[in-house]
């Protein structure tokens, strides 16, 4: 039953306000502005997404696919990128769609080598830095010389832990954080 | 606002860098010279406008009387940012403040924490935060004949090619790690004058005992590393997107980690080199 509803899901791409999208030579940079995620899929996994049109059922998107691959893998590996679409938010959720399989599972079910698997889908994520995130990010147990320095926000200056960033003040005992 | 303009104001000035007007008051005649130093690259003098986009305010300290200090004060806007008995410290953090503000309000460029040099008429960004070798790296480019633009930002213009943003390179100590400013002309080396295309983005860090390898990546990989370390990312996101999309379609993307510098940065201009 549950297979049936996936052969008949028509994922929709998630082209709405909230996403920031831009192309590059076949890729493409999705920005998520809820949660200020930043997703970038290969060539292959932005033809399928492309492809996800809130028309086409899987294995149609599949059969639209130019690849080497049998149909039948072909269509696993449609599958398989929807349903990592569909976690990520880049289209409209389903909840019935399975977990969706790490690169090296997936090359491992469809018996292909490690080398083949620059031709299978790929999403890499971030989260958009902060301001003072994206300058300064001297993290805890680092030297530092002032408190601004730490992504904490506490350059500690006591006798034991001088002159590292720390957690916090309560980290930091006695002297406690450079107040500058 | 109010408290702080009750103050008495001994006089102040506006600047402009990169686009953001900056205003500074201070509390003591004389005492806007001593700020002039720790003020970004680019900066030029203008008359008041009628908005500013940042204003810092310092309260001078110093002796007052043979036994008592007091503290100088630095504020931006209302916030207190900065309150010492070292006026040194408050160099350190008005121009630190001072750089992110600038980075972050830009509405003419993109400021992406990255080293960046010029090679044979294209430029070459290093993206990384504080501790991943950027400076060291920048330095050993440098000597081998590289255009100097930075060691902390790449800055890009709305059609992706880098200006310079030529401050000291900021070479960390042996023991404290503080950093030591040292000029590109110390070491035999050229800054650049004009901004240029991007030619490569390497997304590297220093690893002790490695060898440097890099391998090539896809450009939305290098756009990805980019927008990873682009100060105004959340703030200005579809600029950002814009600007490192434009830098990274026709460049080459390298990742890798690197070992001594000098090592690496002969690795790296011989790819260059060859593409």
């Amino acid at each position: 039953m549950a297979s049936q509803k996936m052969s008949n899901w028509r994922p929709k791409a998630s082209k709405r306000k909230g996403l920031l999208v831009e192309e590059v030579r076949g890729e493409v940079l999705v920005y998520n502005l809820k949660g200020h995620r930043v997703h970038c899929l290969n060539d292959p996994a932005a033809r399928i997404w492309n492809l996800c049109d809130g028309r086409r059922t899987l294995k149609q998107i599949a059969e639209g696919l130019e690849s080497d691959l049998d149909p039948a893998t072909r269509e696993l590996v449609v599958r398989n990128a929807v349903a990592q679409f569909s976690r990520l938010g880049l289209v409209a959720a389903n909840d019935e769609a399975p977990a969706d399989m790490s690169r090296r599972e997936l090359a491992r079910k469809i018996g292909i080598g490690a080398a083949a698997t620059v031709a299978l889908p790929l999403i890499i994520s971030i989260i958009a830095p902060t301001p003072a995130h994206a300058a300064t990010n001297i993290a805890n147990g680092n030297p530092c010389t002032l408190s601004a320095d730490c992504q904490s926000g506490c350059c500690c200056a006591n006798a034991t832990l001088r002159n590292t960033c720390q957690a916090n003040a309560g980290v930091c005992s006695g002297a406690g954080c450079k107040t500058s | 606002m109010q408290k702080i303009n009750r103050l008495v104001w001994a006089e102040g000035a506006c600047f402009e860098s990169y686009g953001v007007r900056i205003g500074i008051r201070v509390s003591q005649p004389g005492a806007i010279e001593r700020l002039v130093p720790f003020l970004p690259p680019q900066w030029k003098t203008i008359e008041p406008p009628r908005e500013l986009d940042a204003l810092y305010s310092w309260v001078v300290g110093g002796d007052r009387r043979s036994n008592v200090r007091t503290f100088d004060i630095l504020y931006r806007g209302v916030g207190r940012i900065a309150r010492t008995l070292k006026p040194e410290e408050l160099f350190e953090i008005f121009e630190a403040k001072l750089r992110i503000t600038v980075a972050l309000l830009s509405r003419r460029f993109v400021f992406i924490h990255a080293a960046a040099v010029g090679w044979r008429g294209k430029a070459v960004i290093m993206p990384g935060r504080s501790f991943t070798g950027k400076s060291t790296l920048v330095e050993a480019l440098v000597r081998a004949g590289a255009e100097y633009f930075s060691d902390e930002y790449a800055v890009l213009d709305k059609n992706g090619r880098v200006h310079p943003f030529a401050k000291p390179i900021s070479v960390r100590a042996p023991v404290t790690l503080k950093q030591e400013p040292l000029g590109v002309k110390d070491i035999g080396g050229t800054t650049a004058e004009h901004p240029m295309r991007v030619g490569a983005i390497l997304a590297t860090r220093y690893r002790e005992r490695a060898k440097s390898r890099f391998r090539e990546a896809s450009p939305g990989q290098g756009m990805l590393d980019l927008v990873a370390n682009a100060v105004a990312a959340r703030w200005a996101p579809s600029r950002v997107l814009t600007a490192t999309r434009k830098a990274s379609v026709g460049a080459i993307v390298l990742r890798g980690s690197r070992g001594e510098a000098r090592e690496a940065a002969e690795r790296l201009l011989a790819i260059l080199e060859r593409a």
